[in-house]
């Protein structure tokens, strides 16, 4: 998931390799909930797919994001 | 993913050092929803123009709290710029929507804050509700009427309020579409009712005013000739064969030649830099009966089969103006992108050979703001291509004192004219190469100076044309010591010695007024290295010297006794 992990190194101000899937709001200060706000819309014109707000909530850490996408059609190759 | 692009490029913010930018800029943000996004594309738009910009914003909703207490901090911090964005949000209850009174509060409490503020302000028109219960009677809608007569307010306000320009925002409502620019899910949960891509929209709109600030603005469009005023190639398809005429694709170039006719006459200067023969464009502009542009209308032409980005240099050279001040319209790939590597200051639009697209390019550059359009502004354009003919005169004379002497240029100065404030202020904005200190003042600014000391403006003549107000200098006195705040003359008069026969005048002036030493200051910047050896020119001495300032001194007595008189061919004409 290349591309997702571009957005929140890009939204959340930190290098790609860092990026993991238990990358939370717990572990990374610059995810906050206005960070959060801007990683929904930017996930959602990068992917070109829309979320509810429940599924938006609940997405814990970059894993949860992962799977979201995917569900949504998301290309996981890209 | 452009708006990605410029939020990641805020969150390098922190790392950055204000000392490593060539401008900084104290930026207020007032809003009244969450305004974290357009936060980071401001700051984005400001850092990828090589703007460091120093944001304070205040408190989501308490923007009314704020903007009335002189003591908060959103008054305190001296702001370069305040832009204020008010979103009505008629789709929820919001402090507008139930509250008439509200709107009337918040102007009274706008023009109380630009009252106080130095700097300007730039206020958005509330959005006009596009949907409402009453349909196409939504003339009886009690928002829409609202929202109209609140808008004609602010309009009101800002005609009397000379630092509040106002911003509108149905302007770019209409071009962006309401439902690409509304992010209703946004609205409801989070309190943020634009999508990100409008709100870097407004982003980018906003820049031009903080460009005007920095002295960013664009002075002179440079076109290339073949495909870009005419379509073809003249040289190979002659005067008849171009594309230039009622019928398409003539007609787009013909009226792109209108726009930029349109440019010249609101002050743009225009060049031209194109590969071709003399022979074969000489005839276009003389022959060609569809030709809206003539050759007056050009301060400076590059006919010739030389390096693009040679010619570039040489356009700014011969007009005095920095490379970052042009615009360069070129309809070949190549020589763009020449230009771009050569010439990173340069503007260098890209667009694909479909003249119908040029004007659109050519507007959509955001290129044309500034605080004030004044007369002199507009008749820019044509003082530059009046130049062309001075320069003529140059070739031709035997000396600097012939030179002078057959321009025959005079000087009119006045002290503390307030008729003049508006040009004034604008001078200490816009003036970067003969400029002492390089103090920006808005007009209140350079009105409290004329209450305390003296503010000179010059005004100049010559046989071809009226300069207008181009040299002014800010004096203040304090015990018979005399120092000069701002000392900056316009790059349009610079090459004739007025300089100094302005400054001669003032000494005396002030001599006149009982001064006996003249305190003065050059502080470097990238640009004013044309001012660098003034004072010393002038006999003033230097105190001391450091890389941030050089301190001179005069003594008022001395001067006189080694300069009997002004020694100069310029006419003084003085109107205290």
């Amino acid at each position: 998931m290349e591309k997702l992990k571009t957005v929140f190194a890009a939204v959340l101000g930190m290098s790609v390799e860092n990026i993991h899937d238990d990358l939370s709001p717990d572990n990374c200060p610059a995810w906050d909930s206005l960070n959060a706000i801007i990683l929904i819309t930017e996930i959602e014109k990068a992917f070109g797919v829309k979320f509810t707000f429940d599924e938006a909530m609940a997405v814990k850490n970059f894993g949860d994001a992962t799977k979201l996408v995917e569900s949504k059609g998301g290309k996981s190759h890209e | 993913m452009q708006t990605l692009r410029y939020i990641e490029l805020a969150n390098t913010l922190k790392q950055r050092n204000a000392a490593d930018f060539p401008a900084s800029m104290r930026i207020n943000l007032v809003t009244n929803f969450t305004d974290t996004t357009l936060q980071k594309l401001l700051v984005g738009v400001c850092l990828e123009s090589n703007i460091y910009p120093q944001l304070y914003c205040v408190p989501y909703k308490q923007y009314n709290f704020f903007l009335h207490n002189k003591d908060s901090q959103l008054h305190s911090n001296s702001a370069d710029i305040t832009f204020i964005f008010f979103d009505i949000n008629h789709y929820i209850t919001s402090a507008f929507s139930e509250d008439i009174s509200h709107f009337s509060e918040i102007i009274e409490r706008v023009q109380e804050f630009c009252q106080i503020q130095n700097g300007p302000v730039v206020f958005c028109t509330l959005a006009w509700p596009y949907m409402g219960p009453f349909g196409n009677l939504f003339n009886q809608s009690h928002f829409y009427s609202q929202v109209q007569e609140y808008n004609a307010q602010l309009h009101k306000l800002a005609q009397q309020q000379k630092n509040l320009f106002i911003f509108d925002i149905n302007r770019l409502l209409h071009f962006f579409g309401e439902r690409n620019a509304r992010d209703y899910r946004g609205l409801y949960a989070f309190d943020m009712p634009f999508t990100n891509d409008f709100l870097l929209y407004v982003a980018n709109e906003w820049l031009p005013y903080i460009y005007a600030l920095a002295g960013k603005t664009k002075k002179c469009i440079v076109v290339d000739l073949d495909n870009t005023l005419w379509g073809g190639i003249v040289g190979e398809v002659g005067l008849n064969g171009i594309a230039l005429g009622p019928e398409y694709p003539g007609v787009a170039f013909q009226n792109f030649q209108r726009a930029l006719l349109e440019c010249y006459n609101r002050g743009m200067i225009l060049a031209i830099n194109s590969r071709n023969n003399m022979t074969d464009v000489d005839e276009v502009f003389e022959r060609h009966p569809y030709m809206i542009l003539k050759k007056e209308h050009f301060a400076a032409t590059k006919i010739n089969w030389n390096d693009k980005a040679q010619n570039l240099i040489e356009i700014a050279n011969e007009l005095n103006i920095g490379m970052d001040s042009l615009v360069f319209f070129d309809d070949d790939p190549v020589n763009r992108e020449l230009v771009k590597s050569r010439l990173p200051d340069v503007i260098v639009p890209h667009f694909t050979i479909s003249p119908e697209e040029y004007i659109q390019t050519l507007f959509s550059l955001n290129i044309f703001s500034q605080f004030r359009l004044t007369e002199e502004d507009k008749s820019k354009g044509k003082m530059y291509a009046a130049e062309l003919t001075r320069k003529n005169i140059i070739s031709t004379a035997k000396s600097p004192a012939e030179y002078m002497a057959q321009l025959a240029i005079s000087m009119q100065i006045r002290c503390n004219s307030r008729d003049q404030l508006e040009r004034l202020a604008q001078l200490t904005n816009k003036t970067n190469q003969f400029n002492l200190t390089t103090r920006r003042y808005a007009e209140t600014a350079v009105e409290g100076f004329m209450k305390e000391g003296l503010v000179y403006g010059g005004t100049v003549k010559d046989k071809f044309g009226d300069y207008g107000l181009t040299i002014m200098a800010i004096v203040e006195i304090k015990d018979k010591i005399a120092a000069v705040d701002s000392f900056l003359m316009s790059c349009r008069v610079m090459g004739r010695e007025i300089e100094k026969t302005f400054l001669d005048y003032i000494i005396r002036d002030l001599h006149a007024k009982g001064v006996e030493r003249i305190t003065a200051k050059y502080i470097p910047t990238a640009k004013n290295i044309p001012a660098k050896d003034f004072y010393a020119s002038m006999d003033f001495k230097i105190i001391q010297s450091n890389e941030e300032a050089v301190d001179y001194e005069l003594t008022a007595d001395e001067y006189l006794n080694n300069h009997e008189t002004a020694g100069t061919q310029i006419e003084l004409i003085i109107n205290n």
